[in-house]
């Protein structure tokens, strides 16, 4: 019984973030629609700022009151105002593209205005890890532990209180059932919105000061691991229920610390089992949760007389213009390929070879969230699963870069197939939230086994081989090759986008009633655009990795996923230039020998001027490319017009 | 003779409300019925549980004498098409994808490999029924036209036009006069009373327009509480003081 209590009490103590970030989400999600994944950036600010303050000689209360009561506030208000208030009624799908946005935002921002120098752990706000409040058998309590626990409780009961038994949490309760009937009320519904943001900014900036002393660094990778069993207590909360998503942080913490104590020591089990457990709670609480197909749904009796508008991608009429543009992009690419060839530098080929491959995972989210109208934030794992079946069978097996690159593509594709299984029934949210949980598992768990993810040196990659000759990563000979894998998988993705498959694709994108009404099949046309896509990523990994040499668990990371997500987003998922373009400039941005000037590196400025742009996926889903592809095939027709005109009088 | 659409004793509800309960009736080839009843009375549901959108608890559904199962895209290929009271339409579409995407749909999912050998183009027999429909519904000539563009009383014939190119055996209306002027709801009641009798297609339309229930002729059955309260031509519906009670307000 004392061995259950010492894995009991130390979980329920480590649970009070989670709790409280949990809480946040469901409440930004109740009273606003929008599932906020940029809380765990909320609490990493709120954490850094903390921790920066004491660094800087500021005492405890006074950096935890600056933290969390003056600096999250006014970061909810900021979110709301600036951005969020300003996309009510976008599709869910483009409001996680913002949240995530927001999310790399607050990541990296705060590495471009102080750099990458280590943020060391602060001390709690109440008592200290070292003073044994209480023995409960033989399981000592210590006064931070002690201290986090009655803050939690403390904050959630006051939040609780607030919502039931007074005005503003009465209107805020109204304002979640329905903001169109209190509007009518005479109740401005827009105010009650912006509470509500900075009442889960404070709960999640309080959760980032309770992570922070409990770390070695303050770092972004250690925010997120809170974030994961907070999503999941909100989900087992249903996304309504700010208690249920309470109590569920707080079991799901004392789950994994007695299944973590229970698992056989240094075996498999605790080694590799213990640490996905999140994961695969998350995974099977969306899959499994009967509220979960219905997320979409909203309860509001007057929902339909504003519903998400939909947001539709109108192609410019194919005019002589339109021919005109698609020409001379076909021209200039021509061009550009043959300067490249002839002239470019070895280091600047490696780039450019490094961006086309990039552009080849790319694809997937092309299709996936370009053509299927869905958000799959797992694209870089199944890259991953390429890149490492490539390079185990080529170390084992001693398969060549083909073979392997066809195999990694196959397995890939094959756990997508898996995984659409699974997801046949969700769509929307749901769907992002398990492809969530299935980037995080491999990030966290099935990268770091060394038979998968080579441990810490890494898998060595093999390099492609033509008629007997290798071909180096900065070879032109490499370049060619990832220009014509990639110009097959182009082809690919624009017959689907314009073939059969991408019509239904399209009809269901813009109205799944609509569709199902004329017998067309979600569950299939999604299954299958996802197992391709699953396809191409793992192509597009082998090929990366290839070029990198060695491939490691870095390399495919949950956040670089999201990243590539943003950065596809911005420039455009719905055409292969729009994938090609954006692959490219992912690339520069990560070169290490990126300049750095006196405005700090380019690289990140390239990565922050992507995520902004981004923002503008509420909009113009469409992106960068087809926006200024339209802009300049009305300015000619307007020309042409123009111009008949004159000619005509 | 076995009925084209024969709904026997379906009952459905939610939370505890039932929505619709124990509601028959039979239709046969060609034959118009029209369901009238106040707002909340179940009308919708019923169609959504003929057209397989909402299960119903109790009771079946056969068309042409086969029980209807499973899901709407199930019940669209076996040859229920509908309407919407909010139209649902693809609004980036044209009109030409818009019935391609039905006509295609109606013969199941598109085979991926077909699209990876080479890009589907139009077949001629999908061009001309394309056309052919499009002439129906008065909209001859617009195929390129991307429908967002559209105002309420088109859409609600591209609504018509979806439905009709998959040549259903059953089509079912949702208030399908709704938002449009005189001229454009006789339009859209000749071109399915033409296609009615031109194709055997039965036809079941709720409506608030009594003007429009009379235009289609056929039965009327009136709902109101998820309960049938009466069935008969429109006359005797109308003379039935508990229908005039229940949906007019009149006295008894």
């Amino acid at each position: 019984m004392s061995q259950l209590w010492s894995y009991v009490l130390p979980g329920f103590a480590g649970g009070c973030p989670q709790a409280l970030l949990a809480v946040a989400i469901v409440l930004t999600y109740t009273a606003t629609g929008v599932l906020n994944f940029a809380a765990s950036g909320q609490a990493y600010v709120a954490g850094l700022t903390y921790a920066l303050l004491i660094e800087g000689g500021h005492s405890i209360w006074f950096a935890a009151v600056i933290s969390v009561l003056v600096l999250s506030p006014l970061l909810g208000v900021v979110l709301d105002v600036a951005l969020f208030s300003r996309i009510r009624g976008a599709s869910q799908t483009a409001q996680v593209v913002v949240s995530l946005v927001v999310l790399l935002l607050l990541e990296q921002v705060p590495a471009l205005i102080r750099g990458d120098a280590p943020v060391y752990a602060p001390p709690p706000i109440v008592g200290n890890a070292s003073d044994v409040s209480f023995h409960a058998g033989s399981t000592g309590v210590s006064s931070e532990q002690l201290g986090a626990v009655v803050i939690t409780v403390g904050v959630v009961a006051l939040v609780a209180f607030v919502l039931k038994s007074t005005r503003l949490g009465l209107t805020m309760r109204a304002a979640v059932e329905s903001p169109r009937l209190l509007e009518l009320s005479g109740v401005k519904a827009f105010p009650i919105r912006t509470a509500s943001w900075m009442l889960s900014s404070v709960l999640s900036g309080l959760a980032g000061v309770l992570i922070a002393p409990t770390l070695v660094q303050v770092s972004t990778v250690s925010y997120w691991m809170v974030f994961v069993p907070a999503v999941c207590a909100a989900v087992l909360g249903g996304f309504r229920s700010l208690l249920g998503a309470c109590t569920a942080g707080f079991g799901l913490a004392v789950l994994v610390s007695i299944a973590a104590g229970y698992l056989p020591e240094s075996t498999f089990f605790q080694a590799v089992v213990g640490p996905g457990i999140p994961f695969v709670i998350l995974a099977v609480c969306v899959v499994a949760h009967p509220g979960m197909a219905n997320l979409l749904r909203s309860s509001d009796p007057l929902a339909t007389v504003d519903p998400p508008r939909i947001v539709a991608v109108v192609p410019p009429p194919r005019t002589a213009a339109s021919w005109g543009i698609s020409g001379l992009g076909l021209a200039v690419a021509v061009a550009g390929s043959l300067v490249v060839l002839l002239a470019l530098e070895p280091a600047d080929v490696y780039v450019l070879s490094t961006g086309i491959a990039l552009g080849i995972v790319f694809l997937s989210i092309t299709l996936v969230t370009g053509v299927s109208g869905q958000l799959s934030l797992a694209q870089a794992s199944f890259a991953g699963i390429g890149a490492f079946a490539c390079g185990q069978l080529s170390l084992h097996v001693g398969w060549g870069f083909f073979a392997g690159a066809l195999a990694g593509s196959f397995l890939a594709a094959l756990v997508s197939a898996a995984l659409g299984v699974l997801a046949r029934r969700l769509r929307g949210l749901a769907l992002v939230l398990l492809t969530f949980a299935f980037a995080l598992l491999c990030d966290q768990v099935i990268f770091q086994w060394s038979w998968v993810g080579g441990g810490f040196t890494g898998v060595q990659m093999p390099i492609p081989s033509v008629f007997g000759t290798s071909l180096q990563p900065s070879s032109r000979a490499f370049l060619v090759l990832t220009m014509a894998i990639f110009a097959l998988c182009g082809v690919t993705v624009y017959r689907l986008r314009v073939g059969s498959v991408g019509l239904f694709a399209a009809s269901l994108r813009e109205s799944e009633v609509g569709s199902r009404s004329i017998g067309v099949s979600p569950t299939r046309v999604r299954f299958e655009l996802f197992v391709v896509a699953g396809a191409i990523a793992g192509l597009g990994g082998s090929l990366l990795g290839s070029l990198q040499g060695v491939v490691s668990p870095a390399s495919f990371t949950i956040e670089t996923g999201l990243f590539w997500v943003v950065a596809v987003c911005a420039i455009g998922s719905v055409s292969t230039t729009g994938a090609l373009l954006a692959g490219v400039a992912v690339a520069i941005s990560q070169q290490p020998n990126t300049a750095t000037t006196a405005l700090g590196n380019v690289g990140l400025w390239i990565e922050v001027a992507l995520a902004f742009s981004a923002l503008s996926y509420a909009w113009r889903p469409e992106g960068m490319v087809e926006v200024l592809r339209h802009g300049a095939i009305k300015q000619i027709d307007a020309l042409h017009l123009l111009t008949s005109g004159r000619s005509r009088s | 003779m076995t009925s084209r659409l024969d709904v026997r004793g379906v009952t459905t509800s939610f939370g505890g409300v039932h929505a619709v309960s124990n509601v028959s009736f039979t239709l046969g080839a060609g034959e118009q019925l029209s369901i009238i009843g106040p707002n909340g009375s179940g009308k919708t549901t019923l169609l959504d549980g003929i057209a397989g959108r909402v299960p119903f608890d109790d009771g079946m559904v056969l068309l042409d004498g086969v029980q209807l199962s499973g899901t709407p895209e199930h019940h669209a290929r076996r040859g229920i098409a509908r309407t919407f009271q909010r139209t649902q339409i693809f609004p980036s579409l044209t009109l030409a994808d818009h019935l391609l995407v039905a006509l295609r749909a109606r013969h199941g999912s598109p085979r991926l490999w077909r699209d990876l050998l080479r890009v589907t183009t139009r077949t001629s027999g999908e061009r001309e029924a394309i056309a052919t429909c499009l002439g129906h519904v008065g909209l001859a000539g617009k195929e390129d036209v991307i429908v967002g563009t559209l105002g309420l009383g088109t859409c609600r014939m591209v609504e018509l036009a979806r439905a009709l190119v998959t040549a259903p055996s059953v089509l079912l209306l949702d208030e399908c006069s709704s938002g449009l002027d005189g001229d454009e709801a006789s339009l859209l009641v000749d071109v399915v009373l033409e296609t009615s009798a031109r194709t055997g297609m039965s036809v079941v339309a709720i409506e608030h327009d009594l003007s429009v229930v009379a235009a289609f002729g056929g039965e009327v059955l009136v709902l109101v509480n998820g309960v049938l309260l009466g069935q008969g031509h429109l006359d005797e519906v109308l003379a039935n003081p508990e229908v005039a009670s229940a949906y007019l307000g009149a006295r008894p």
